[in-house]
């Protein structure tokens, strides 16, 4: 059956078919226009889209390193890091900079017109400031500022304060090594900055952490030292009594172990805490035990000694005419203590006769003194791993005026480092091996593996075994009868020289009647030297007698220092106690 | 029998497709457990360095001297008041001895 359609259907139908075709070509021409902008996106903005798609999804993060510890002999942390937080802005995302200025100023203390110039600055990162205490973090946590967020940042830390500060040095803001071991093993202590990238989710939640795929940040090497922490505070705080009885400039304390030239502590006088370096001037973190050479008076006479007796121009009983205590040179007369007449050598040295000595340094002769002041490292660098180290002065034998000799036999027109003057004399405790100093025994990596280990190095060998046991034994007659009776530590034989110095006065260029160094230098026991010891008291006020000033120093250092490292008194110095401490195992004779 | 074979492959497909989606989701997942214990280990390695450091101030020679003097009365032993007991002979640094020089200088070839 057929139907037949009215006109009205046929004309409604066709518009119906114009209605469909007129919304086909609407969503045609849309899809074309879709197309286009599809292929525009995909083909001319692909690269564009790309990096916008990364910047959504992937969050590129730096992974700071953190320093490698410092600790001394025992492991006990002398340098660490903490965590603190540093606070940085984004200025285009801040629309009151004054207002804001204003908040941080109450919240970190810090001027508002400073903030204000940072905030208004045309960058997209600004540090407002850098490690900050936690109750300044907290403020500005509760003041929600927009554009204002906190990093977590690493800090070093000296947890005990003072203690071993010229040897440590201390490190920047950035974390970068800028005065002693925290300089001059930069390069080891400071790990190496990453850039990893880590996959976010909409929210910003990490998904997959990459950096567990990706190389970490790693950190710097740590650093193991030779210097004992309990034998630091042994020097350090006999030292400070010392100064402060005596009301002296400054001071300083070096002990070494002279078989190895292991430095086991290191005080100077003035100091300074490196957790606060802004309170501190470089003359107080000036490492003077290595950069300040002064003119070492009598005990340079140790190694004088030994030249004679090396060169065999002298025996401890040769007698030598130290006259009615005066001889005039060169316009100036050289004075001794007291009248002496004929003495011998060894009471030469016990007294600590300067005429005795000019006429034997005259004896041995300009060239024969100054080679072996060169031999015993006076004039060159110790080679120790410091940074700065002063070579001191020691002029050419062509170089030297009538008087150079002479005062040279008195400890003048020579200046000596401190480290130079001990390490000298640790040659004679070392049966004449002069041996490098160091203080960095071992640096492992922060897997704890160890990537060096310094061994004990020898430089040369200026004495025989036999001259330096003649030496020995003068010094001990000096501890035991002659000017350094204050050092004697009681069960133990004691070999050392006093020394006085004059200082030369800035303002008149000759030599100060009022501004001494006393010093005393020795080694204990002295039939198997454990402990070199240096003392040295700079301008101390009232009697300034090396023997007065600074041998009670070594006493008080070689004594509890002894007992410390359970060395035994008496005939037998080298049976230790049962337990014996690590302190003096550190190297073997396979190291190299 | 077709329409089996075809029902197979689609719920085979299907059971594919599912297992690939719950094994990204579960990656997913047990990704946002590791970050939070990577930021709980954070935490924890700060803690340990805190307490690292403040334990060390601690024990610092100089404090534990101040400790043994001020509150405890203690004083340093006078020489003879300290007896060192003798070790056995293997006690001892054996690279301690004397002729430790003469093998180092063979060894640094000085």
């Amino acid at each position: 059956m057929t139907r037949s359609f009215t006109k009205t259907e046929i004309k409604s139908a066709g518009e119906g078919t114009g209605r469909r075709a007129f919304i086909g070509l609407c969503f045609l021409f849309g899809f074309v226009i879709l197309f286009m902008r599809f292929g525009y996106l995909q083909v001319f903005q692909a690269e564009t889209m790309k990096l916008k798609a990364r910047q959504q999804h992937e969050k590129p993060i730096t992974l700071a390193s953190n320093r490698g510890a410092i600790v001394d002999r025992q492991g006990k942390p002398l340098a660490l890091n903490l965590d603190v937080s540093s606070v940085y802005a984004t200025p285009s995302s801040i629309d009151d900079p004054a207002g804001v200025a204003r908040q941080l100023t109450r919240a970190l203390g810090v001027p508002r017109e400073y903030l204000e110039k940072r905030l208004r600055a045309k960058r997209d990162f600004v540090w407002i400031q850098r490690k900050i205490e936690d109750a300044q973090v907290k403020r500005l946590t509760d003041l929600d500022l927009p554009g204002v967020d906190v990093v977590v940042e690493s800090r070093r830390f000296y947890p005990k304060g003072t203690l071993l500060a010229h040897v440590l040095g201390f490190a920047g803001i950035d974390s970068q090594g800028l005065e002693g071991l925290e300089n001059g093993y930069d390069e080891h202590l400071r790990g190496q900055v990453r850039q990893v990238v880590l996959q976010q989710d909409a929210l910003g939640r990490i998904i997959i952490p990459e950096s567990r795929r990706k190389p970490q940040a790693l950190s710097g090497h740590a650093i193991s030292l030779t210097i004992d922490e309990v034998i630091q505070y042994i020097a350090e705080q006999a030292l400070d009594q010392a100064v402060e009885a005596t009301k002296a400039r400054g001071g300083a304390v070096l002990v070494m172990v002279p078989k190895t030239g292991q430095m086991l502590a290191w005080a100077l006088r003035p100091t300074f805490d490196p957790n606060h370096i802004p309170q501190a001037s470089p003359e107080q973190w000036r490492n003077r035990g290595v950069t300040d050479p002064y003119e070492p008076g009598s005990t340079l006479k140790v190694v004088l000694a030994a030249a004679a007796l090396e060169l065999n121009r002298v025996k401890p009983d040769t007698l030598l005419y130290a006259g009615d205590g005066e001889i005039p040179i060169s316009g100036t007369v050289i004075h001794d203590h007291e009248k002496a007449g004929w003495v011998t050598f060894r009471e030469a040295v016990q007294r600590s006769s300067n005429v005795a000595f000019v006429k034997m340094t005259w004896d041995l002769g300009k060239e024969q003194v100054y080679q072996f002041l060169r031999t015993f490292g006076f004039g060159e660098k110790t080679g120790i791993d410091l940074p700065g180290e002063s070579i001191g002065i020691l002029r050419r034998p062509d170089q030297w005026s009538l008087r150079t000799l002479p005062s040279l036999a008195i400890g003048q027109e020579i200046a000596v480092t401190p480290l130079q003057l001990l390490t000298a004399v640790s040659a004679i405790a070392n049966e004449g091996w002069l041996m490098r100093p160091f203080l960095v025994r071992e640096i492992s990596d922060h897997q704890g593996r160890s990537v060096r280990e310094r061994v004990p190095h020898i430089r040369r060998r200026p004495i025989s075994a036999e001259t330096a046991k003649i030496v020995t034994d003068l010094l001990v007659n000096v501890v035991e009868r002659g000017t350094g009776k204050r050092a004697a530590v009681p069960g133990y034989r004691v070999a050392g020289k006093t020394g006085t110095a004059q200082k030369v006065d800035p303002e008149t260029g000759t030599y100060s009647s009022t501004k001494l160094v006393g010093s005393f230098v020795g080694f204990v026991p002295a039939e198997d030297p454990r402990l070199s010891i240096l003392v040295v008291i700079d301008e101390p006020q009232g009697p300034a007698w090396g023997g007065v000033v600074a041998a009670p120093v070594f006493r008080k250092v070689a004594e509890q220092a002894l007992r410390y490292l359970s060395v035994a008194p008496g005939d037998n110095p080298r049976v230790v106690a049962a337990r014996s401490r690590p302190a003096l195992d550190g190297y073997q004779p396979n190291w190299e | 029998m077709k329409w089996v074979l075809w029902t197979l492959l689609v719920v085979s497909v299907s059971g594919m497709l599912l297992f690939y989606v719950w094994g990204k989701v579960d990656v997913v997942r047990v990704g946002y457990e590791l970050d939070a214990l990577l930021k709980k280990k954070a935490a924890l390695t700060q803690e340990h360095e805190r307490l690292q450091a403040r334990l060390s101030q601690l024990t610092a020679p100089e404090r534990i001297a101040s400790e043994a003097g001020d509150k405890l009365d203690m004083k340093p032993p006078r020489a003879r008041q300290v007896v060192l007991v003798p070790g056995h002979p293997g006690d001892e640094n054996p690279s301690d001895g004397p002729e430790l020089p003469l093998r180092l200088a063979r060894q640094t070839g000085e």
